[in-house]
């Protein structure tokens, strides 16, 4: 039977494993660093929660649905939702390639994720309807949807 | 900039070293917080502890029969409760839904070639509700291409701009009647899809007070239909026109009546498809989990004849 400390140890191992993606997802949706990392902390307490998966790719999918989850409560808590992000608390290469970021944060948050998922984590319709719970029809014309909307930066 | 260009600046966000020392540290002082009741209470003495027992079993008991008494009107974590016209949708008894959309049934029926084609639309008057829910799933069994029976979702509003749709069958642009803050119809143009799946947001679901709600039914815009739709053959009207069709039915009606034509075949129909009329709802829960209730829809004659001669009724049901 596992110890605590073995399941910190084993918790911690998985935070530095997925810490940067964790961090992509969230920056990706909530558009500001602070908040980012805000998630990150809450993903990382969530990680010990009995629910995880022990196997792969099941605990890959099921942190970045949690990610995704805990983006949602901060977007839709009234602190949020009042109050302005800080610039000076923008990610550094957010100066650099504004241009991206700021055609990205045009698109519908569910359009954000199906490119991260599959332009950057290199998924497939298939698994990635697997991960967000939703037909691979729904997340093939997300994908279509959203390529056209970035096509003047992504076909550039 | 391309793919590559993303990708590159995607892969160049890092969290901060800072960051991550302070996301390990937060999970584990949420372990030691545990830990250090676990110590304290190593010195604790034994009447000490016996006095503690006593009351923790006190406490325990005083729980146990709170919950008990609250049982029907707390919400538990991670369940759900259907309403439909402010009532709880139930495993034991029928809830009228009373959302039929009041269109005479007439119109939306049609025949030709000898095949009886039924159609109508229910407006949904379910809601969801719990604690924790992120989004809820509403999703039917995916007939829409198999003969005879078809149910599928309608929806053909401004509010579809809130949902998200599986299994789109088709979507169009429709001229349909409007509702306007004036109360004033006139016509526009807005998108209409079939599907068999659509997801809403929690907090983006229908207030369905804010649709109208006249004697019982909706009027005007309403947020999502569900569209019962029957083509069955009928080997008496093989080959009937429409004309041919009209002497059928005031052969066999003595007071010569659509209405009690499309009925009594729609409420055939129904009964013979009556295991396939079932709504799927899914809460999808912000801890990841979801959880899954069946509404078994059912249909029966109604003595109202100011409009579809029929009710529709929901219960939930084990499957």
């Amino acid at each position: 039977m596992s110890t605590s400390s073995d399941v910190k140890e084993q918790t911690e191992k998985i935070i530095r494993q997925y810490a940067d993606m964790i961090y992509r997802i969230a920056f990706q949706n909530l558009k500001n660093r602070a908040d980012a990392e805000d998630v990150f902390g809450e993903v990382c307490v969530a990680l010990l929660s009995k629910d995880v998966p022990e196997e792969e790719p099941h605990l890959k999918h099921w942190i970045i649905r949690v990610t995704i989850n805990k983006c949602h409560n901060i977007q839709k808590s009234s602190w949020h939702t009042k109050t302005e992000r800080i610039d000076e608390l923008k990610e550094p290469v957010y100066e650099e390639n504004s241009d991206i970021f700021e055609e990205l944060w045009q698109l519908p948050e569910k359009y954000r994720n199906v490119i991260y998922l599959y332009y950057y984590e290199g998924y497939t319709i298939q698994e990635i309807g697997q991960i967000l719970k939703k037909s691979p029809n729904t997340v093939s014309s997300w994908l279509t949807r959203a390529r056209k909307k970035l096509k003047a930066i992504l076909m550039e | 900039m391309n793919e590559n260009r993303y990708a590159e600046t995607i892969g160049r966000l890092k969290l901060s070293d800072e960051a991550l020392a302070k996301g390990i540290e937060r999970m584990k002082n949420y372990e030691d917080k545990g830990k250090v009741v676990h110590m304290k209470s190593r010195f604790i003495s034994i009447k000490t502890a016996v006095a503690a027992m006593l009351v923790l079993a006190v406490g325990v008991g005083a729980v146990f029969a709170g919950n008990i008494i609250n049982a029907g009107t707390q919400p538990k974590k991670n369940t759900f409760m259907l309403t439909a016209n402010a009532q709880e949708l139930s495993y034991d008894n029928k809830i009228e839904l009373r959302g039929f959309d009041g269109n005479s049934l007439s119109e939306l029926a049609n025949i030709y070639h000898g095949v009886v084609n039924i159609a109508l639309g229910l407006q949904m008057p379910i809601k969801c509700e719990g604690t924790d829910i992120e989004s809820v799933t509403y999703a039917v069994k995916d007939y829409c291409e198999e003969d005879p029976a078809v149910l599928c979702f309608l929806l053909g509003t401004d509010y579809a701009e809130k949902l998200s749709f599986e299994n789109i069958r088709y979507d169009s642009w429709h001229m349909a009647p409007h509702r306007d803050k004036g109360h004033t119809y006139e016509e526009r143009y807005k998108p209409v899809y079939v599907a068999t799946e659509y997801n809403v947001a929690y907090e983006d679901q229908p207030e369905l007070e804010e649709f109208d709600l006249i004697d019982g039914y909706y009027r005007g815009e309403v947020p999502v239909s569900l569209s019962i739709a029957f083509n069955d053959e009928r080997e008496s009207l093989g080959g009937a026109s429409y004309k041919s069709f009209e002497e059928i039915y005031e052969n066999n009606y003595a007071n010569p009546d659509p209405h009690n034509f499309f009925t009594d075949s729609f409420l055939e129909l129904f009964e013979k498809h009556k295991d396939e009329m079932k709504i799927y709802v899914t809460v999808n829960f912000t801890d990841g989990t979801s959880q899954t209730q069946t509404i078994q829809l059912f249909c029966e004659p109604s003595d109202d004849h100011t409009n579809c001669f029929m009710s529709f009724y929901g219960m939930l049901i084990e499957e």
